[in-house]
């Protein structure tokens, strides 16, 4: 068919026929399916009762219906890759057609499960500006495919952004052939960041997961033990020493059951670490950033770098005790596992992290840190009595004696010292940025260009201070932790705001002015 | 003399209420109507309330108290809070974005530029068509601020500031 690429010497002719999954697709979704079998099935595997062949029926009818329902889903299954939109068609019952517009494409991320690495296949998911979820995805096609999708879809994207306008200044560097090569890893670009093992390591041990109680339970739920059974396990196993001296010394076990837990969690911590980030790698390719990790799930993504719309440094006190900090890139709709925000160097010092931030354009984030008001420790306080006063009046009718909750008192109070030092704002030319937070700590950093809107609060409580908080909107924030800063002088704030907008205006100005 | 004015340090702050541009007062008989429907509501499940118990022997207040509370509390809400809400609304177009200002207990400044704006609706629920007002909503791509609402404007004044406002409405994606 190359001939026939003459005549569209711009236009892939892989852009006009439809294209299918990988026929590979139909038995990873039978061997998805058969835990469930597993489940009818489990009746007689135990042995079974007078009603077990009753099960044997609905497994037959299970599989009778699971095979043509695969089989029909992926013929039904048909997508392509056109010069304004991706296409995808399908469904068995409900047939679904959903078109993409290319230009509203933010994010291709290529996904491998271990199934899929065994298999040599990838799952696509593509991200768009206006939703939370993935707006398509394909499920499943081969490595090679799945990069060729990305490629074509990028050089889509490039046609129509060198269409109508000058495009941004920036060589586009990947504007090649799209590579089809097999390897995960297909795009060459500086590499900025690279996680050793040792590294990821330490990443996790500063983690604490309590996703082993969840793996626990439904592994009890599954199983559905016999009580009494598991209860003589207990008493006459081979723990029967272990639990005798538990009986002996009642607080000595408890304490070691504490320890357990806490040892359980940090593993945990240390495992989901490792299988995450493991193999981790960030690169600049012209301007988007390429991201690969993980162990046992493999995956790869691509942050456009004109969509970030603000900068995070996170840590928490331990972390920060021995100098770790995160960077997370605030972007719009691109993947919600992480709240909104794309992980960019999971762990790292921070002069690491600010040599990241210089490699990617951006030179001198604010650092002249400025405190809120010391009257928002006497705000904090004050609530802290009325919300306490109320527990213990109710504790008093309820429970007759709820004193001792009092004694919380000097604790809130450090507490609220710990929040005032943790407040605080600043500014440059380009930046605004607020940090706060006593145990997740985090600096948001806003490019003054990327601001929505901008204002500041005042309750009437506030008003009596001359007290207000700084609000700064931007696309994509999380709307749990608003993207505000409580308890600032009022003047102070109104100035803040009116020379961030006056900085808006002219970043506005200044790029009306490179687009003829 | 001639030289020019120094850029205002607060441009935004202190402006008093006088200096912005007030809501329609017709804003105010549509409050007053829904709080008043809210509070009629509620009195009349008060009502009936106090009819199902009024014979029981324990009751702690005469029939028809709890609902003439419930009737006064909600009803002098309905009454005096609308011309608060309104005394303290107001908004300005400058030349490159829009600022609103308003809250009685919770004052809340918001400076939304213009190139910022998504789009824009023009809209009227039935109270509001019957004492002739609308509502502008603007959409922006922020989180906080996705639709932000300036009610009590009269139909032409809500079609004139969304034509104004529509010529900077850029088609940049984020």
């Amino acid at each position: 068919m190359e001939a026939a690429d003459r005549s569209h010497p711009d236009l892939p002719d892989a852009a006009l026929t439809a294209r299918r999954l990988h026929p590979l697709t139909m038995v990873q979704r039978f061997l998805v399916s058969l835990p469930g079998l597993f489940f009818i099935l489990l009746p007689i595997l135990r042995g079974g009762d007078s009603m077990a062949w009753f099960n044997l029926i609905i497994a037959a009818m299970y599989l009778l219906f699971i095979v043509p329902w695969i089989t029909l889903h992926y013929l039904r299954f048909r997508y392509w890759v056109t010069p304004h939109e991706l296409i995808i068609h399908s469904g068995v019952l409900t047939r679904r057609s959903r078109n993409i517009p290319v230009d509203r494409i933010q994010n291709i991320e290529i996904e491998q499960a271990p199934l899929q690495r065994m298999l040599g296949t990838a799952k696509v998911l593509v991200y768009t500006a206006g939703s939370a979820r993935a707006e398509g995805s394909l499920e499943y096609v081969s490595v090679a495919e799945a990069h060729q999708v990305r490629a074509l879809v990028r050089r889509m994207q490039q046609q129509l952004e060198q269409a109508p306008e000058t495009a941004s200044t920036s060589p586009l560097q990947d504007s090649g052939e799209p590579t089809s090569s097999g390897s995960v890893a297909s795009a060459d670009g500086e590499v900025l960041v690279r996680m050793a093992p040792p590294r990821v390591l330490m990443a996790g041990a500063f983690r604490f997961s309590l996703l082993y109680i969840a793996v626990m339970f439904s592994f009890l739920q599954y199983i559905e033990p016999d009580p009494e059974l598991l209860l003589t396990w207990l008493m006459r196993g081979p723990l029967e020493p272990l639990r005798a001296q538990a009986e002996a010394s009642p607080g000595l076990a408890a304490v070691g059951g504490g320890l357990a837990a806490v040892l359980l969690g940090w593993l945990t911590g240390i495992a989901v670490t490792l299988n995450r980030w493991y193999a981790f790698r960030l690169q600049r390719v012209g301007d988007k950033l390429h991201r690969s990790h993980g162990l046992l799930t493999l995956k790869e993504g691509t942050i456009p770098l004109a969509r970030v719309q603000a900068y995070l440094i996170v840590t928490n006190p331990v972390m920060e005790f021995f100098g770790w900090y995160r960077l997370e890139l605030q972007t719009m709709g691109i993947n919600v596992q992480e709240s909104g925000n794309q992980v960019a160097v999971p762990f790292a010092r921070m002069p690491e992290i600010e040599a990241v931030l210089a490699a990617i354009g951006i030179a001198h984030p604010p650092a002249d840190w400025q405190r809120v008001s010391p009257l928002t420790m006497r705000r904090f306080m004050a609530r802290s009595i009325v919300g306490l006063g109320v527990l213990v009046g109710i504790g008093q009718i309820w429970f007759e004696q709820a004193w001792w909750l009092l004694a919380s008192l000097p604790l809130l109070g450090l507490w609220s010292w710990w929040r005032f030092r943790a407040m605080q704002w600043a500014e440059s030319d380009t930046w605004v940025a607020l940090r706060s937070g006593v145990i997740r700590r985090s600096r948001w950093m806003v490019p003054v260009g990327k601001i929505q809107t901008a204002g500041w609060e005042a309750t009437w409580f506030q008003r009596r201070l001359s007290l207000a908080s700084i609000v700064i909107d931007t696309a994509g924030a999380s709307a749990v932790r608003a993207s505000m800063l409580p308890d600032v002088e009022q003047d102070v704030v109104e100035r803040l705001i009116g020379r961030t907008y006056s900085r808006f205006r002219e970043a506005g100005q200044a790029s009306a002015a490179d687009t003829p | 003399m001639e030289s020019p004015a120094p850029a205002p340090e607060r441009p935004f702050g202190g402006v008093p209420f006088d200096a912005l541009t007030p809501l329609d007062p017709g804003i105010v008989r549509v409050w007053r109507l829904k709080t008043g429907l809210f509070a009629g509501a509620l009195t009349v499940g008060v009502l009936i309330w106090d009819i199902l118990n009024a014979f029981q022997s324990d009751r702690m207040l005469p029939f028809g108290v709890w609902t003439l509370i419930v009737l006064a509390i909600f009803g002098s809400l309905a009454w005096f809070l609308p011309p608060l809400r309104y005394r303290y609304w107001g908004y300005r177009l400058g030349d490159e974005e829009l600022l609103l200002v308003r809250g009685i207990f919770n004052r809340v400044h918001t400076i939304i530029p213009l190139r910022r704006i998504q789009h824009l609706d023009v809209s009227q629920d039935v109270f509001e068509r019957e004492f002739d007002v609308a509502k502008l909503i603007v959409h922006t791509a922020g989180t906080r601020s996705s639709d932000v609402v300036l009610p009590g404007l009269q139909q032409h004044v809500a079609e004139d500031l969304r034509d104004e406002m529509k010529q900077f409405i850029t088609d940049q994606a984020l």
